[in-house]
């Protein structure tokens, strides 16, 4: 994910995915990101290795670029985040309020149009967010 | 029998090109007692500095290398979301670009079941039906939640199947859009209140 977007030459798929994974993070109803587990192992591995050579961890961040997939088909930008919804609003409405999140980010940060996909992996459901106390 | 041929002996590393014996010469250093010839000889600073190096990466080597604790939490996170979630079902109030695994579902579905006070779901699982249009038959749901539980001996189970119908259809309509939908329940086990229930 280092190659410049389609888009836009100046821009990364790192800062795009970087972008897109604060704009979901801070959405209401999301609890957290989930990166695919390709991601997470070579994280792992990465952090690892920083470790043995001395280097500085990178801090750890709810806003995880991992859990953004970019894509770039036919000149169009495609990003898929994985999500787990809290449920409170619905998760229906967390995803739509992800994905205007994002393109609203990505518009704004750098001019960038894209397709925004959520995949919600699980619902994590806060004690006090039973049926009956609400 | 005359014994012509003897073991070779290991030689002893060779004089530094100063002529000192280099491993005299790191003992030296390593018990800090550094020559006034080993200050200035390049030879004797070049096997001390080796020496140095080798130690610092034993014990380099010999340091356990510590996971960060939120290391474990989230590769295990992670590790049942990607074994447990099953296949990913578009919504179809909005099309291809917004899914939910198996998973997403099943964990919403009984954190709400659970709230029904003469039910315990045992198992609970859902698959999607074709996409609408041909390829679904006629009469087959978008979704089919498939569920066993065990129901309250008091409890009319007719009366708790339909309370539990109800509370899927309204749940998977209000959190993911889904109006389509087939709840089948079995009841394989009663308990009672004492026992189960609050």
């Amino acid at each position: 994910m280092t190659e410049p977007s389609a888009a836009d030459p100046a821009v990364t798929d790192d800062a795009v995915a970087i972008a897109a994974a604060q704009a979901a993070i801070d959405t209401p109803g999301v609890t957290r990101l989930v990166p695919a587990i390709g991601y997470l192992i070579r994280d792992a591995v990465s952090g690892l290795a920083r470790q043995l050579t001395g280097q500085q961890l990178a801090p750890e961040t709810r806003a995880d670029p991992d859990a953004v997939e970019v894509e770039r088909v036919d000149g169009a930008l495609r990003l898929t985040i994985r999500i787990v919804a809290t449920g409170t609003p619905p998760v229906l409405a967390t995803i739509g309020a992800v994905r205007t999140a994002v393109e609203q980010a990505l518009a704004a940060a750098f001019g960038l149009t894209a397709q925004v996909s959520v995949l919600v992996v699980d619902t994590a459901w806060e004690p006090d967010a039973s049926p009956s106390a609400r | 029998m005359a014994v012509d041929q003897v073991d070779p002996v290991e030689p002893a590393p060779d004089a530094l090109p100063c002529g000192r014996d280099p491993l005299t010469v790191v003992d030296d250093a390593r018990a800090g007692r550094i020559s006034a010839h080993s200050r200035s000889c390049e030879y004797c600073q070049q096997a001390i500095d080796e020496d140095r190096l080798l130690a610092t990466v034993r014990e380099i080597e010999a340091e356990p290398v510590p996971a960060p604790d939120t290391l474990l939490p989230r590769v295990m996170a992670t590790v049942f979301a990607e074994l447990r979630p099953g296949r990913q079902i578009a919504l179809p109030a909005v099309g291809p670009s917004a899914s939910v695994t198996e998973l997403a579902i099943v964990s919403t579905l009984r954190h709400h079941l659970d709230e029904l006070p003469d039910l315990i779901v045992h198992r609970c699982r859902v698959r999607a039906g074709e996409p609408a249009g041909e390829l679904r038959p006629e009469g087959e749901p978008a979704l089919v939640v498939e569920l066993t539980a065990a129901g309250a001996y008091q409890a009319d189970l007719a009366d708790l199947a339909d309370q539990v119908r109800a509370t899927a259809h309204r749940v998977l309509r209000e959190q993911f859009g889904f109006d389509d939908v087939r709840v089948d329940v079995e009841f394989v086990d009663l308990f009672t209140l004492a026992d189960g229930g609050d």
